[in-house]
């Protein structure tokens, strides 16, 4: 997008500033649309754009060093404090969500009777084939290996991790993680259609949903980052606040798979 | 096999890993974070070698590899104590049997991919290079069969017993 900005950068320099004699305008506008053509012909292969990156951003990578093996640490200690809050939250909302599947005819709203009566509900509960509840599970197995994966992928090389990837190269990964959520938002309602009163009474699903939506703004926020950053130079300033967006994910995406995990044996 | 698996249920080990719920809990979370991490970089690897991601180098890439054995490594702990816990209700699973098949061919996929020089021959692969045929095969081979370990383990409360 940067090739892009700068063919603009060169269109939008050739608006004369002021009223000139006629005849200067013309070359210039002349002169513009040459360079127009070459760079429309002669655009720079992404090798050459991805070099330059690479060497724009080799001092910010040399002078993060010594934060680096900190920001390890701290990802690799949120990451476990994660999981282990989230277990200990197993045996509170365990009893919880014990209690509330007690009660769940008495509290089952409209909407989740008419869900759970649903032909769709119904089909995937009944399946006995691999497309049914198994194949279902599956998909939202697959999609969340996407979308944790690719984002995994992102985080390691915002760590300091595989820094010969160029941070522009970076971009492309978030589409496979979109692909991913997609996949799991859509196995996900299935699922929960196919379960709506137990797992709606379940508050560790509600803390798996506000994870979930948490990880992807946290994702989210690092694809605009890098988006809008476009070259290495650029990156430079937001370089603290991509490292710990990095952090953040790595904790919220290793809480939220424990959350679904232990929702699977709490009810 | 049997045998193997009545002795390792009798062990105090596996009374420890069945009798305290946190500790199946916990690695049941760990495996599917040590799939991610696997799934990740290692997938990371075969897209860029089958083109759907080229705008890395490939020795780039190749720095991730180490993370996802990392990932591996954690499921292979995590994966020996569920088997450590419940030995019975894996040993005649067929999902079990075939993810360990999966899993032995994927390895099998690994070794050839670095022994044949595939490997070495892309590792200087810069951003937009496209890779050989050969390594696109290794490349979607490693896919498949990963999915597939991950559809097998998956599979192994519906096409067999545990949970």
């Amino acid at each position: 997008m940067t090739i892009k900005d700068g063919r603009m950068g060169i269109r939008g320099s050739s608006q004369p500033q002021m009223r000139e004699p006629e005849s200067e305008p013309a070359i210039e506008r002349a002169i513009d649309e040459t360079i127009r053509r070459y760079f429309m012909r002669h655009e720079p292969s992404p090798r050459v754009y991805a070099r330059a990156i690479s060497t724009a951003q080799q001092p910010s990578a040399a002078g993060r060093d010594g934060s680096t093996l900190r920001s390890w640490i701290v990802a690799a200690a949120s990451a476990t404090a994660a999981l282990l809050l989230v277990n200990i939250a197993l045996h509170f909302f365990g009893v919880v969500a014990a209690r509330a599947a007690s009660d769940i005819d008495g509290r089952t709203g409209p909407f989740l009777l008419w869900l759970s009566s649903t032909g769709l509900a119904r089909w995937i509960n009944e399946s006995e084939t691999v497309f049914g509840y198994s194949g279902i599970l599956f998909l939202h197995t697959l999609g969340l290996a996407m979308a944790v994966g690719a984002s995994v992928v992102v985080d390691l090389r915002m760590l300091g991790a595989a820094s010969r990837i160029s941070v522009a190269a970076l971009l492309p990964v978030f589409r496979f993680m979109w692909i991913g959520f997609i996949l799991n938002a859509l196995s996900g309602a299935m699922l929960f259609a196919a379960d709506a009163p137990r797992k709606a009474a379940n508050p560790l699903f509600e803390f798996k949903l506000v994870l979930i939506a948490v990880g992807i703004a946290v994702m989210a926020m690092m694809e605009r980052s890098l988006l809008k950053s476009g070259s290495g130079a650029a990156l430079v300033g937001s370089e603290r606040r991509l490292t710990n967006l990095a952090i953040t994910s790595l904790v919220i995406w290793t809480a939220a798979i424990a959350a679904g995990r232990l929702v699977a044996y709490t009810l | 096999m049997h045998a193997f698996a009545i002795w390792l249920k009798g062990t105090d080990l596996s009374w420890l890993v069945t009798h305290h719920g946190w500790v199946w809990a916990t690695c049941e979370a760990l495996h599917f974070i040590g799939m991610s991490i696997l799934f990740g970089c290692i997938g990371a690897l075969d897209v860029r070698m089958l083109g759907w991601w080229k705008s890395p180098p490939v020795a780039g890439v190749n720095a991730l590899v180490r993370w996802g054995v990392f990932g591996f490594l954690i499921n292979l702990v995590t994966g020996a104590v569920f088997f450590i816990g419940e030995p019975l209700q894996y040993v005649d699973n067929p999902a079990f049997r075939f993810k360990m098949l999966f899993l032995v061919l994927a390895g099998w996929n690994v070794l050839l991919f670095y022994v044949t020089g595939v490997a070495d021959r892309i590792e200087s692969l810069e951003p937009d290079d496209d890779a050989p045929i050969s390594a696109k095969v290794f490349a979607g081979t490693s896919l498949f069969l990963w999915v597939g370990v991950m559809f097998f383990g998956r599979m192994l409360p519906f096409l067999g017993n545990s949970f």
